[in-house]
Parts: structure tokens; C-alpha cells; sequence
């Protein structure tokens, strides 16, 4: 139960849903070209410290914290627990977000002096889970069908999607014309394990009946496909340990697991000196789920009103033993699990970002000195975000100032508004000393007081080595 | 202090130190912020305390029973019963951990102009009673008024003999008439009945 506790607030507190609010726009983090590949990011080539250039965990939960559950207020956890679930509903979902980059680079290139294109590549894992509340579910399991006759009990509110998986990539921002940037990232997905059960029907609604009290409708259509599952339950029930599917991990993350391809697509454009609109599409893609794939699916309707006893002295036909043993066949059928092991493919979660930017405050006349060519050195703006969830669109709506205090540190603050939070506010330094470069990025920072309080919460830093381009001279 | 403030104060200060200091003391703010984070005010152990009690309805057995059934070659038959062997669904772990309460709710009407006795009767494995109900059925008792109703209640003291229900018999036990007539094979009446189950479940953490 303990266990269970830890868990609960690893994914109520520990970790806004995929939203890099932060990072998106922060030029001189030179990860911020995986939130917009049309970034310009002004340097003459970085290299990324391995395993330490961009660290990322994220995660939230809608309509519960961990305090709503165990607050020390008095209130049994009972009774808490049937507010929480009265407040809650089936778009209510709590969703965890992990990325690693285990190398990165990039380079600028091109026909001028000032190198406007630039090329960066790199793999990252990553692990991105998402649960919505199956609040039906939960309902039936806490009161019972009995205060609920008539009521349908809908199947569809279980879903649940979690997937590890490594993504090697390699991206070109381009400068189109004086005004305007366009990026490319082309992706290619190599899934280690995947398991996601989104697309459930049907229900269970017990009525009124014609020929009994109570007749019970079973309309049952429920799938779970998982990929790279498979085999490490055949090991772990055969060895009773996981050693052997830990190196075979490692494989599947390395192009050995089920392969997808995918792209990001993005635009940055001046609109005057000081006004930019920029936006990005990410994650355009897919994995086909071939290798090592195990689904389970349980099909069918019944209506079920009792059994009818036909009393044999006086009839010939049934008996209520026959009815009975028809009644439990019928049963047996309905939740019968068949298994499968036929490939499926799923779909990325699609982001989208826009902004638009207002640059003031110039520090300097272009004078092709200091690390930036930029010359002001403050930047106010709104940016959008929307994330493809399995039910809809999830937005947030972020406004920002963003301050360059020298060429060794810039600093951005983000006010957002989403589903886990009105009052959100992030805070991340950029710094660099000669070609060291680090950078913290992390929001919910009012909720630091008192974690417990947090729906969601979210943290990303690194090392990269950064260098100048050639005619930058200090 | 709120953060706001402490936001402010900073950006005052981050505008006049010089470098090294402005790069100092803004970590020294957010490592500050993020290792003072703290959870306060909550109680893990309570998770230990989850009481759940659902309640289910479920459908039981149905019968319409009409006045010839109980005419075999001209002559009245005393009773005819029917009986389900080998029932399962309460050897199922859920109801024999969790179920604390059950009331089987039945509902009769009789068109019949005959009383009858509704014998509904509980045996375990091995053929043993384990609990037996009898209702009385006046005749013609719902042409004047509603179902008749009758519940077999099992409390805390003796759902057990609930879970260990293997066989349940049901008899319509036909009594004879008080003027002498009897029932012959072209009577339609009928002596119907309906049931359903109301099962209540407890279910609590343990340590």
C-alpha cells in the first residue's frame, strides 16, 4: 500500500502536458530547435554533453493532487476519496513525460559570412505516458450497479497509452529570404516497449426488465495492443529476473525495436525589425508495431434477465439446470479474452506551437559585435500550445518576457494557463562562460512551497559546449 | 515572503551586479526554490484506510407457471419443483473475501384460484440443508391487489450459508382446495414469479 502511496504521488506531483514553454523560443539553448526547427541558433557549431544536454521529466495530473487525496485535515481518506472521484470525470487524466538526450550536435553553414543556415542532429529517449480517470469504471467498482439502474456504464473511459522508445533525428533551418526561416526535422522512431488501449466501446447499464425485475445489457468491446511486453514477461515467468530483456532494451532503443518514421515542421518570420511570428508542428508520424507484439481483445453482447426454471414433471424441454449451464456458457463467451499477435501502428502525439514575439530595448547598433546578432535585448510575447491527446486537443496559453543580460546570461519568465493550473509560472537561465553552456528550465514554481498541492509540475536542464561563429569578435 | 517579491527583488538585483554575482545568486534563487520544496500537511498512511461498499443488483430466476402444469393424466400433481446443481458463482474469491450481505427479493402473482407454498431451498456440496424459506400464496392473490413480496435476507451471521450454496430447489407446492375442485389441463392461469439479488460487498485494506 506504501508502494501504491509513492506511486500515486510520483504521478499526481512529479511531473503540463508536453508543453516546453520555456525552452520554446530560448534561442540560446540550442535544444529549443526540438520545439521549432526554423530557430536561428546564432552559433558557429555545438556539441552536446553526452547524456547530460537535455534532461526533461514533466508531468501532471487534471482534477486531483496529492493533497486532495491526503491532506492531514481531519477528513477520513474515505471520504475524500468520493469527493475526488465526484469531482473528477473521464476527460480528468494524469500523464508523465521523461526525455534523455544521449548525444546532440549541430553546425551553421552557409554562402555568407554570417552562416544563416544550420544543421543539428542527435538521439534522445523518451518515455510518455498518459491515463485518463476511467471514471465509470471507478463508479461501478465504489457504489455498484444498484443506485444506478438505468444508468449506461460506458467502457470507453479506459484509456491508457505509455510507450519508451529512442528517436534519432537530424533537422535544417533555412533562411528563405531576408524575413523568413523554414525547418525541417526528419525523425526516425525506434520503439522499445508500447502499450496503449485507447479505442474501448460499449457498456453495461442494468434496466428495468420485461420478463424479470432486472434485465443487465453486456455490450463489451475492449483491445489492448502492447509491443516489447511480451518478452519480458516470458522472462521474467521463466528466469523469475529481467537480465537478459535489460540488454535486449538497450538493443530495441538502438533501431533494434519497432521502427516509425516521423518529421517537425517549422516557420519563423519578421514581421517588422521588432515583431516576429513563429510557429511549429512536431511529431508528425508513426511507429508500426511489428516485433515482439501481444493484444488482447474481449468482444461480444449479451442480455442477461435471470434464469427460468421450467419445472420438467409437467414440460418437456429445458430444465433450469440447462438454462443455468446456458446462462454460464454465455458468460464464459462474453468475457472470453482472445489473444492476438497481429502488428498495429500508433500515432505520435502531434504537438503545435505558435507565437508571436516583440522585440525592444536595443543594447547596441548592428554591429556584427557581441555572441548575438539580435541587438535588443528584451523580447515579450504570447505563445499558443496544443498537444493531439487521445480524446482532444489540449491547449495552454503562455505570455512571456524573456531578458538577455549579457552575452553570458539570459533569463525568460512564462506565466501559463492550462488545464492543471491558472497560475503558472516558470523561470530558466541560460548561462555561458567561453563554450560552457548550461541552462535549468522549471515552472510550477509556485506550487514548490508545497509539492503535495502541485497538479503538475516540470523541470529541464543541461550542458552543451557551444562555439562562435567565426566573426564574432568580443 | 511571497516569490513574486522575491522575483522582483531579484530582477532589481541581477540588473546591478556584476557578472559573476548576477550569475551566482539567479541559480542560488532557483536551486533555492527547488530544493526548499517541501510536501507538507499530508498523511501517506491513510492510503491503509480505503473502505469500499458496493452494492449490486443482479437478476435471479423468473418463472410463469400456468394451472395445467399441475395436471398430469387428470390428476393433480402436489408440487413441481426445479433445481440448479453445481453453482459456482459464489466460490468466486470476490464473494467469498468481500460479500457481507444479501437480500433475494421475489415477487409472485398468482392468478390461480388455489393457494400454493413457494419453497425456496439452499443445500451445500454435500446435499445438507443450509437454509430454507417457505411463503404462503393465497389464491387469486394479486386479482385484488398488488405482487405479493418476500425477501430471504442473508445478514453477517449467516452469509456463509449463502457461500456455501451449491443446489438451489425451488417448489411450487400446490395445496389442496377448499371446496374440492381441482384444476384441470385446459386451465391458462398462471402463478408467476420474479427475483432479483441485491448483494452488498465490503471491501477494506489491511496492513
Amino acid at each position: 500500500m506504501r508502494k501504491l502511496s509513492f506511486l500515486l504521488f510520483f504521478f499526481t506531483v512529479l511531473v503540463t502536458a508536453q508543453n516546453k514553454q520555456l525552452l520554446y523560443g530560448f534561442t540560446e539553448i540550442p535544444q529549443s530547435t526540438l520545439v521549432n526547427p526554423s530557430v536561428d541558433l546564432d552559433n558557429g557549431f555545438y556539441v552536446g554533453m553526452p547524456l547530460l544536454s537535455h534532461i526533461h521529466v514533466q508531468g501532471g495530473s487534471t482534477g486531483v493532487n496529492t493533497f486532495d487525496l491526503f491532506a492531514d485535515d481531519g477528513n477520513t481518506f474515505n471520504n475524500r476519496i468520493r469527493q475526488v472521484i465526484n469531482r473528477i470525470d473521464q476527460n480528468d487524466y494524469a500523464y508523465v513525460n521523461q526525455q534523455l538526450e544521449l548525444f546532440s550536435g549541430g553546425f551553421s553553414f552557409g554562402n555568407t559570412i554570417e552562416r544563416e543556415n544550420y544543421i543539428s542532429f542527435g538521439i534522445y529517449q523518451e518515455t510518455d505516458a498518459i491515463a485518463y480517470i476511467p471514471k465509470d469504471y471507478l463508479d461501478l467498482a465504489i457504489e455498484g450497479n444498484a443506485g444506478n439502474i438505468g444508468r449506461p456504464f460506458n467502457l470507453d473511459h479506459l484509456k491508457v497509452r505509455g510507450e519508451l522508445l529512442s528517436v534519432f533525428h537530424v533537422g535544417i533551418s533555412k533562411k528563405i529570404n531576408e524575413k523568413s526561416r523554414i525547418g525541417v526535422r526528419f525523425k526516425i522512431y525506434s520503439s522499445a516497449a508500447d502499450i496503449s488501449s485507447i479505442n474501448n466501446s460499449g457498456s453495461f447499464t442494468t434496466v428495468e426488465g420485461q420478463n424479470n425485475l432486472l434485465t443487465h445489457n453486456f455490450d463489451l468491446d475492449l483491445q489492448v495492443n502492447s509491443s516489447g511486453l511480451l518478452s519480458l514477461r516470458e522472462e521474467y515467468e521463466e528466469n523469475g529476473n529481467l537480465s537478459n530483456s535489460i540488454s535486449t532494451m538497450r538493443n530495441k532503443l538502438f533501431l533494434g525495436g519497432n521502427l516509425g518514421l516521423g518529421v517537425d515542421l517549422g516557420f519563423t518570420h519578421e514581421l517588422t525589425d521588432q515583431i516576429t511570428i513563429d510557429g511549429s508542428m512536431l511529431d508528425l508520424g508513426f511507429i508500426s508495431h511489428t516485433k515482439d507484439v501481444d493484444s488482447y481483445a474481449i468482444n461480444g453482447q449479451y442480455e442477461y434477465e435471470g434464469f427460468n426454471p421450467l419445472f420438467p414433471e409437467v414440460a418437456s424441454g429445458q430444465t433450469a439446470q440447462q438454462y443455468w449451464d446456458d446462462v454460464a456458457d454465455e458468460f464464459e463467451e462474453l468475457f472470453e479474452v482472445d489473444s492476438t499477435q497481429t502488428s498495429y501502428t500508433t500515432l505520435r502525439p502531434l504537438k503545435l506551437n505558435a507565437a508571436v514575439r516583440y522585440q525592444f530595448g536595443k543594447e547596441k547598433e548592428d554591429c556584427n559585435c557581441g555572441r548575438y546578432a539580435s541587438p535588443y535585448k528584451n523580447d515579450v510575447g504570447l505563445q499558443l500550445f496544443a498537444v493531439k491527446r487521445p480524446i482532444q486537443f489540449q491547449s495552454a496559453i503562455t505570455a512571456y518576457y524573456r531578458r538577455r543580460f549579457s552575452d553570458h546570461l539570459s533569463a525568460k519568465v512564462t506565466y501559463t494557463v492550462d488545464q492543471f493550473s491558472s497560475r503558472n509560472i516558470g523561470l530558466g537561465f541560460s548561462t555561458q562562460i567561453g563554450a560552457v553552456h548550461f541552462y535549468v528550465l522549471a515552472d510550477h514554481l509556485l506550487e514548490y512551497r508545497n509539492l503535495a498541492n502541485a497538479n503538475a509540475a516540470s523541470l529541464q536542464l543541461g550542458f552543451n559546449l557551444i562555439f562562435d561563429k567565426p566573426y564574432v569578435s568580443r | 515572503m511571497s516569490y513574486n517579491s522575491v522575483l522582483y527583488l531579484t530582477n532589481i538585483q541581477l540588473t546591478r551586479l556584476p557578472f559573476s554575482m548576477r550569475f551566482y545568486s539567479s541559480f542560488l534563487l532557483l536551486s533555492l526554490l527547488l530544493v526548499t520544496s517541501c510536501i507538507s500537511d499530508v498523511d501517506f498512511d491513510q492510503s491503509t484506510d480505503v473502505i469500499i461498499e458496493p452494492v449490486t443488483e443482479v437478476s435471479l430466476v423468473f418463472t410463469d407457471v400456468e394451472a395445467s402444469r399441475f395436471v398430469d393424466n387428470g390428476a393433480e400433481l402436489q408440487s413441481v419443483t426445479d433445481a440448479v446443481d453445481n453453482i459456482e458463482i459464489f466460490t468466486n474469491e470476490v464473494v467469498v473475501d468481500y460479500l457481507v450481505r444479501a437480500d433475494l427479493f421475489f415477487e409472485v402473482t398468482n392468478q390461480i384460484d388455489r393457494a400454493f407454498e413457494v419453497n425456496t431451498i439452499f443445500l451445500d456440496d454435500n446435499d445438507q440443508l443450509l437454509r430454507a424459506s417457505q411463503f404462503s400464496i393465497d389464491p387469486q392473490s394479486s386479482i385484488t391487489s398488488q405482487p405479493l413480496l418476500f425477501t430471504i435476507e442473508f445478514d453477517e451471521n449467516n452469509i456463509n450459508s449463502l457461500i456455501e450454496t451449491k443446489t438451489i430447489r425451488f417448489q411450487f407446492q400446490l395445496l389442496p382446495s377448499t371446496d374440492g375442485s381441482t384444476l384441470t389441463e385446459n386451465d391458462t392461469e398462471t402463478i408467476s414469479l420474479d427475483s432479483k439479488g441485491v448483494f452488498y460487498f465490503r471491501a477494506e485494506t489491511t496492513e
